[in-house]
């Protein structure tokens, strides 16, 4: 019960980080950078208001973590750099990791 | 009723909505498999083999020439690489680094997190074009 419930939920965060990227992926992944950094602040609030071993603790990390996504963002980054956008590639992953550490740090703080 | 289509492909957007859906259940769940037998859920060492191998997956399937709104497309690289690998962990990991005062720690995660799975995008890329042309 609890993996159905687990395999549906990653199923719609996928649905909606895909969504975001269709809609806002143009000259940027927009899109990605959006659900990278939604994901990280909501995994960031259930690693600070619960020990994330419990089982409640892993649905939300499994569900933050398939509203966000690792290998989108270095494909889109090894695109750029194929692109010869290198100035862009660069802001790209900076800008994630930076907001995405910002949102995540923000996540935990509201935790006890 | 009317259903909506890509412009680019004429695909049903309920189709590959659908195939995100699926492959992102998939690799998510083997994720969580993977995470829960580690010693922690959030084990850098294990998020990285993650990352790494669905990076390169998704590399594989951009040279291979699947691209946006075809259904092989939304199964592989938004869905099961989008649900296999997982930003929100490593911000996570490295948010806690630097709470915790270990900067360094913290700047070598991220380092070794990106260095390899971003060479693992383009090597996947590499593979899936050789792929292609021994196809034609």
């Amino acid at each position: 019960m609890t993996v159905v419930a687990f395999a549906l939920a990653a199923a719609a965060a996928s649905a909606v980080r895909a969504g975001l990227g269709w809609r806002l992926n143009r000259h940027l992944p927009f899109g990605t950078l959006a659900a990278n950094v939604l994901a990280s602040f909501v995994v960031g609030v259930a690693v600070g208001t619960r020990p994330p071993d419990e089982v409640g603790g892993l649905a939300v990390l499994a569900v933050g973590g398939a509203l966000g996504t690792w290998s989108a963002l270095v494909n889109e980054v090894a695109v750029l750099l194929r692109e010869d956008r290198p100035t862009a590639a660069a802001g790209y992953l900076a800008a994630s990791l930076v907001l995405g550490v910002v949102a995540a740090a923000a996540g935990l703080a509201v935790g006890p | 009723m009317m259903v909506v289509r890509s412009p680019d492909t004429g695909w049903p957007i309920w189709a590959l909505v659908a195939c995100t859906a699926l492959g992102g259940s998939v690799g998510a769940a083997l994720r969580a498999t993977a995470l829960n037998a580690a010693s922690s859920t959030t084990d850098p060492a294990v998020v990285f083999a993650l990352n790494l191998v669905g990076s390169i997956a998704v590399g594989a399937a951009l040279g291979w020439g699947l691209r946006i709104d075809r259904p092989l497309w939304a199964l592989l690289a938004p869905g099961f690489g989008g649900g296999l690998t997982t930003f929100s962990t490593v911000t996570v990991e490295v948010a806690i680094r630097l709470r915790d005062g270990q900067p360094v720690g913290a700047l070598l995660l991220v380092v070794v997190m990106v260095g390899p799975t971003l060479a693992g995008a383009g090597l996947g890329w590499r593979l899936g074009l050789a792929r292609r042309v021994a196809l034609r």
